[in-house]
């Protein structure tokens, strides 16, 4: 699966402009402690599902070479954020639906791709 | 040998991880393999984070010897009341601030220590240093 499969999914919006729509996506990773996530992420090309508005999220995005973040439950990020995700060539996403229902669509989606 | 110095900003949670970003960035210039780069990433944000949450300040020096990469962190204080506990997964000090941002999970050390091939911490009232050293294969 790649970055640019995430359009087809209707409960996720993309948010910014720069980033590699196709990157791989090895793996779903869902966590709102960025410490944990800067631990346990093991992979390369792992989506970030998170509830978390932080800057800093953009920023484990692009030390751990994450393929997109997904701010889930509608929890829109500020544009500054944005910005600073364009810069840096993050993809970032919005879903309206919770962490575990956009995984579980992710992985739906997969399976028949 | 190669040393560059950084400024580290006290509360600057919107800046915290640029100092690792931009290491990470020098990094991939000279064509350093990625799982080094993977394990100064993840290093260098802790240890900056750190600072940045739980210090007055400091200064982060990055030195490159031959195929030896030292992270160097020294704040003003306030100091870490005890460093083993500090080692502990899960043992936080953070704020509600700093939770909400997202910090404070306890994993700021151990993180390090496993990123690293050896981590020194020394720490009294004055301040603490950290030192990160990273063997590049």
């Amino acid at each position: 699966m790649k970055v640019k499969d995430l359009l087809k999914l209707d409960s996720i919006h993309l948010l910014t402009k720069n980033g590699n729509m196709n990157q791989n996506i090895s793996d779903m990773y869902t966590c709102d402690l960025l410490s944990w996530v800067m631990g346990k992420v093991r992979k390369e090309d792992v989506v970030l599902l998170t509830v978390l508005k932080s800057m800093n999220a953009v920023a484990i995005a692009s030390l751990l070479n994450l393929s997109a973040v997904i701010f889930c439950e509608g929890v829109t990020p500020d544009q500054s954020i944005i910005d600073k995700a364009n810069d840096e060539n993050i993809n970032i996403f919005v879903s309206s639906k919770t962490s575990c229902e956009t995984a579980i669509d992710m992985y739906k989606y997969e399976s028949i791709l | 040998m190669e040393k560059y110095t950084y400024k580290i900003i006290s509360n600057d949670l919107e800046n915290a991880g640029c100092i690792a970003s931009r290491v990470k960035k020098m990094l991939i210039q000279k064509g350093i393999d990625r799982q080094t780069i993977r394990r100064v990433a993840i290093a260098s944000y802790e240890a900056e984070i750190n600072v940045v949450i739980h210090s007055y300040g400091g200064i982060c020096n990055v030195i490159i010897d031959g195929n030896e990469l030292t992270l160097e962190y020294i704040d003003d204080g306030p100091g870490i009341a005890c460093i083993a506990d500090a080692m502990k997964e899960g043992w936080s000090t953070a704020s509600k601030v700093d939770n909400e941002n997202g910090f404070g999970a306890g994993m700021g050390f151990p993180n390090m220590k496993n990123a690293s091939d050896k981590l020194d911490v020394k720490s009294s009232p004055d301040g603490t240093r950290v030192v990160i050293h990273i063997k590049i294969r």
